[in-house]
């Protein structure tokens, strides 16, 4: 595909010049030599969808869609000189979703390789908070559907602007990669939800992760930490009855979220397993969540079957109540921001990967979803919900 | 007519058993034999160097060649697609690059003979002079 590019482009360039003379040799000879240093790569998702009932379940309800989970992206690479690369990757979603346009820069940042063991890189970059997080949009690199989403989604950080170092250490057959970053990231949503013309800033995020990769195995732990947008009286506003009034994210203003992991994979070749646990702490009493997953897949040629289990859990449930987290605002209205104190989730899921070649996959997913909650007044709700889920996933 | 079936297939099963395989190769520059960990560990871009600190580059035959399934089958246990999958989740993390590629082993010969940083692998049955086995 890369070549066909190239060749085209070679073409067309060639189309548009009137009289081909000696210099023009030239021309092409430099031209091919900058495509040369230009990969492109790209990976598209085709899914459909639809739950058994309409309570919430990522979105979906029962009606199909095929918008939601499609979407797709093109990175560009260039290789600069010998030691410095710019990588570009453009992101499109098939549905536009709040405060993410449906095309644009997804991630865009210069590395430089100081030796073979040691880069530095800078720019707009990922976040890696889990052990597949980095790449979860991307449907091909994964066994599953989609990535657990139950651990993985609801997370508003996906990049950041900064900087980091990642450092590889041998060690006998195995290879230690640590990855430490820095930087900022703006919050649109909190822009949003306050209609302000202010630019909200999610600051110092920053971790450190260190991967261990040696023969079939893989072993990740991570700390990633950062702070939360703006102070209390940017988020208070006049609601339509002309009543001051606090956003919810007022509460959760300057604290701090730090996301703590701990992963673990296998690939043999014939069995695909992982597991992954993940605790995210935050200050005050908004809720601090245990996160865990495991899964299993065995390979019988192109197609792999697989199971995975998520689960997730409220951990501090005594930090809620009926008494905790309200705001008096100036005519006397008491608001509460939390009226869940706990809450468990679990999702099973059963599925399959067909390789149909070598860059294009079809995916069949069956999610079984469950929900208990229990408000601060104590009464608890249940919800369950399926969802069927078809997936085409390439990339080139 | 008994004997003579006989006598095919012992040909048929000497020839397969005298069949070529996959060797690793590398310019005659490296003094050295890898472990089939450090081969999988190199070709699957975790080790950029030798374990005496040569820089190195690995070069794959094209997809649609054989060889390359069966070096692959035998070394990093991996499919195309498991392939492909695997480097997708480097690339699109901007923390490996695809490998090279020869269009066969004749153009792998001479881009190893060229150049002491790259190492590739061929049929046994294809090695030259220009090469040195690394590993079988």
């Amino acid at each position: 595909m890369n070549k066909i590019f190239k060749c085209s482009l070679i073409a067309s360039c060639l189309l548009t010049q009137p009289v081909f003379s000696a210099s023009a040799d030239s021309r092409i000879d430099n031209l091919i030599e900058a495509l040369d240093k230009v990969k492109i790569s790209g990976y598209l998702n085709l899914t459909a969808g639809t739950a058994k009932n309409d309570k919430p379940f990522f979105d979906y309800d029962k009606k199909l869609s095929t918008t939601n989970e499609t979407w797709g992206g093109v990175q560009i690479d260039f290789n600069a000189s010998e030691n410095l690369d710019f990588t570009l990757l453009t992101k499109f979603f098939a549905e536009s979703r709040p405060y993410d346009d449906s095309f644009g820069v997804d991630l865009a940042y210069l590395t430089y390789k100081l030796s073979d063991q040691t880069k530095v890189r800078a720019g707009i970059l990922r976040v890696p908070l889990y052990k597949d997080s980095d790449y979860k949009d991307t449907g091909f690199a994964q066994l599953w559907l989609r990535t657990p989403e139950l651990v993985y989604a609801n997370n508003k950080v996906q990049r950041h602007t900064g900087i980091e170092v990642l450092q590889d250490f041998y060690v006998g057959d195995g290879t230690i990669q640590v990855q430490a970053f820095y930087g900022q990231n703006e919050d649109p949503r909190a822009k949003a939800s306050v209609n302000s013309n202010k630019t909200f800033i999610i600051d110092d995020i920053m971790g450190v992760h260190a991967t261990y990769t040696i023969d079939e195995h893989l072993f990740k732990v991570g700390a990633t930490t950062r702070t939360e947008p703006g102070e209390l009286e940017d988020f208070i506003f006049v609601n339509n009855a002309g009543k001051q009034r606090l956003h919810v994210n007022g509460y959760y203003a300057g604290g701090r979220q730090t996301f703590y992991s701990l992963g673990y994979g296998y690939d043999n070749g014939e069995w695909k397993i992982d597991a992954e646990t993940i605790f995210e702490i935050t200050d005050g009493s908004r809720q601090d969540n245990g996160k865990y997953y495991a899964s299993a897949g065995y390979r019988f040629g192109a197609m792999t079957p697989y199971i995975m289990y998520q689960y997730r859990e409220t951990l501090d449930d005594r930090k809620r109540g009926v008494n905790f987290d309200v705001y008096t605002a100036p005519d006397g209205t008491k608001s509460r921001f939390n009226f869940q104190k706990s809450y468990t989730q679990d999702i099973l899921s059963l599925g399959a990967r067909y390789d149909i070649s070598s860059n294009l996959a079809f995916k069949v997913q069956i999610d079984s979803y469950g929900d208990t909650s229990k408000g601060v007044n104590g009464n608890v709700q249940k919800q369950d919900n399926e969802l069927y889920s078809v997936s085409l996933q390439a990339v080139f | 007519m008994k004997k003579l079936l006989v006598l095919v297939g012992a040909l048929y099963l000497q020839a397969a058993f005298v069949q070529a395989e996959v060797v690793v190769i590398g310019n005659p520059s490296i003094k050295a034999t890898l472990s089939s960990a450090e081969v999988k560990n190199l070709f699957l871009g975790k080790r950029k160097a030798l374990p005496d600190g040569t820089k190195i580059d690995v070069v794959e035959l094209a997809k649609e060649s054989p060889i390359r399934e069966e070096f692959h089958s035998k070394f990093t246990k991996k499919t195309q697609a498991q392939l492909n999958s695997y480097w997708t989740r480097l690339v699109f993390t901007g923390k490996g690059k695809m490998p090279k590629e020869a269009s066969d082993s004749k153009d792998l010969i001479s881009m190893i003979a060229s150049n002491p940083g790259l190492i590739g692998y061929i049929d046994s049955s294809e090695v030259t002079s220009d090469v040195v086995v690394l590993a079988k």
